[in-house]
């Protein structure tokens, strides 16, 4: 039994490669048809005046001999009848060439046939292309649309959202004031409960002066310096330690010095304006509790002034 | 290519008959047997071979030989014409790209050297000694470029036995061309 996985002879298998090359080209040479008819175009010029001229004196043969017939009032079909024997008197070399010069002609149809058919693969290719095209541009179309949609829909909601807004601008407006005067209230009813009824002023600020120690005003503000960033704010809160510094270091026996120091106090007032400057949102509340309460304190002095 | 083969493609270029006629014979069985062996059917062999002939002395005018030798560009032509009718082939058609490529890249007009024209007399002879059905499926797949399993269908056996007898077939000519004095 054969080795199926023996090795196969390389050297033998290029050599019969070769050889086998070699014998099938040798082969397809001897089973070739002539050279082909490829440039046939001197011929055919040549061919083309011998052409015309055998057509004319065809076409004068058959009207002499239609005339003739007609003339010797025989039948036509008598005229026609020995067959003219083509074959043999139509020269060899003018039936070749005649040949040749057709499969020319069919070759150059085969060419443009080929072009042609080119072309419209090229035209095809050009519409799919176009075609394409006019797809990307619709659909890009579309989706302008749909953000100028989109769009339209943003500004109506502003709108909407600004028209509700100055809608609500009396309501906002209303509340802050109610805001305000509850604030009043409160400040009210604090000044109230902490200011001394029906005693003299020296004994007021002393009582004011026991306020600010139990409350332990200076202490806390000096733990609250550091926190404010405002340079205005700043000032005031200087100021009014300084006032309340000397609040608790004042001889309130003395009555002269505590005149002094409530016309100090009032002309703080008046360099400071309302309450509503010390401080804004972004303050730290509890600096901003701090200027609040010493503030009104300070502001006892001045009334008990 | 030598001067003179470039004489001979300048002359058929200008339309000279005799040089069309030399370029014709020169490499007309190459290109039968090229597509025959991409397995075009014989009746359609001469048709895209004189196809392919009329392209090239269409074009020949556009070949330089300063870029290289006819042969390749030849090979160009005739390849583009094959593709173009590929689906006038049979179908399934099994044929070797290797063994069909062969006819194509040999280079221009070296022939067999006479060293190498005596060996394939001598292996012609061998291949011809050989028993009836090895000489077959030699030339099978040798001279007609038929893949094994083409060859298996023709000669009505398994692909497996071809190989096999293809084995064996090397074997018997390597031992011929020994006795001939044509094997090295």
């Amino acid at each position: 039994m054969p080795d199926d996985n023996r090795q196969p002879n390389e050297p033998m298998d290029r050599l019969l490669r070769r050889w086998g090359a070699d014998e099938a080209a040798r082969r397809e040479t001897a089973a070739a048809p002539p050279v082909p008819a490829t440039r046939r175009a001197p011929r055919r010029r040549a061919l083309a005046p011998w052409l015309a001229a055998a057509a004319g004196f065809l076409f004068f043969a058959a009207g002499a001999a239609l005339f003739t017939a007609t003339w010797l009032d025989a039948p036509l079909h008598q005229a026609e009848a020995p067959p003219v024997p083509l074959g043999p008197s139509a020269p060899g070399p003018d039936l070749r060439a005649e040949l040749d010069g057709a499969l020319d002609d069919l070759a150059d149809a085969r060419a443009a046939l080929e072009k042609a058919g080119t072309d419209l693969a090229d035209r095809e290719r050009r519409l799919a292309a176009f075609r394409q095209l006019h797809e990307d541009l619709q659909a890009r179309y579309r989706s302008l649309q749909e953000s100028d949609k989109a769009a339209k829909a943003e500004a109506a909601d502003l709108r909407k959202e600004r028209d509700d807004l100055l809608a609500d601008r009396p309501k906002t407006e209303e509340q802050l004031k109610a805001l305000q005067a509850q604030r009043s209230a409160l400040v009210r009813l604090w000044r109230e409960a902490s200011r001394p009824a029906d005693v003299s002023l020296e004994a007021g600020v002393e009582a004011l002066r026991k306020i600010a120690r139990d409350g332990g005003l200076l202490r806390r503000g000096a733990a609250l310096r550091d926190r404010i960033r405002d340079a205005t704010l700043r000032q005031i809160f200087d100021t009014q330690e300084v006032l309340l510094t000397q609040l608790d270091l004042l001889n309130v026996d003395d009555p002269a010095e505590v005149q002094a120091f409530a016309r100090r106090v009032r002309a703080f007032e008046e360099d400071l304006g309302p309450l509503d400057r010390l401080g804004t949102a972004e303050t730290d509340p509890a600096v901003r509790a701090w200027l609040l309460e010493t503030r009104l304190l300070l502001g006892e002095v001045k009334h008990e002034g | 290519m030598d001067a003179g083969d470039t004489a001979w493609i300048a002359r058929a270029a200008r339309g000279d008959a005799a040089a069309f006629q030399r370029l014709y014979a020169e490499h007309i069985g190459r290109v039968r047997a090229y597509l025959r062996r991409c397995g075009f059917p014989a009746a359609d062999v001469d048709d895209l071979a004189q196809d392919a002939f009329l392209r090239v002395f269409r074009s020949l005018a556009t070949y330089d030989p300063s870029r290289g030798p006819l042969r390749p560009w030849l090979a160009t032509v005739v390849r583009n014409v094959a593709r173009k009718h590929w689906a006038r082939r049979a179908e399934p058609v099994p044929f070797d790209p290797e063994l069909a490529e062969a006819m194509l890249e040999a280079p221009d007009n070296p022939g067999p050297s006479a060293e190498e024209r005596e060996q394939f007399a001598a292996l012609a002879d061998c291949v011809d000694a050989l028993p009836a059905d090895l000489a077959r499926i030699v030339r099978l797949r040798y001279v007609d470029g038929l893949t094994t399993r083409a060859v298996a269908e023709a000669v009505r056996m398994a692909e497996a036995t071809v190989r096999l007898r293809l084995g064996e077939a090397h074997d018997l000519l390597e031992r011929c061309l020994k006795s001939k004095g044509a094997w090295p």
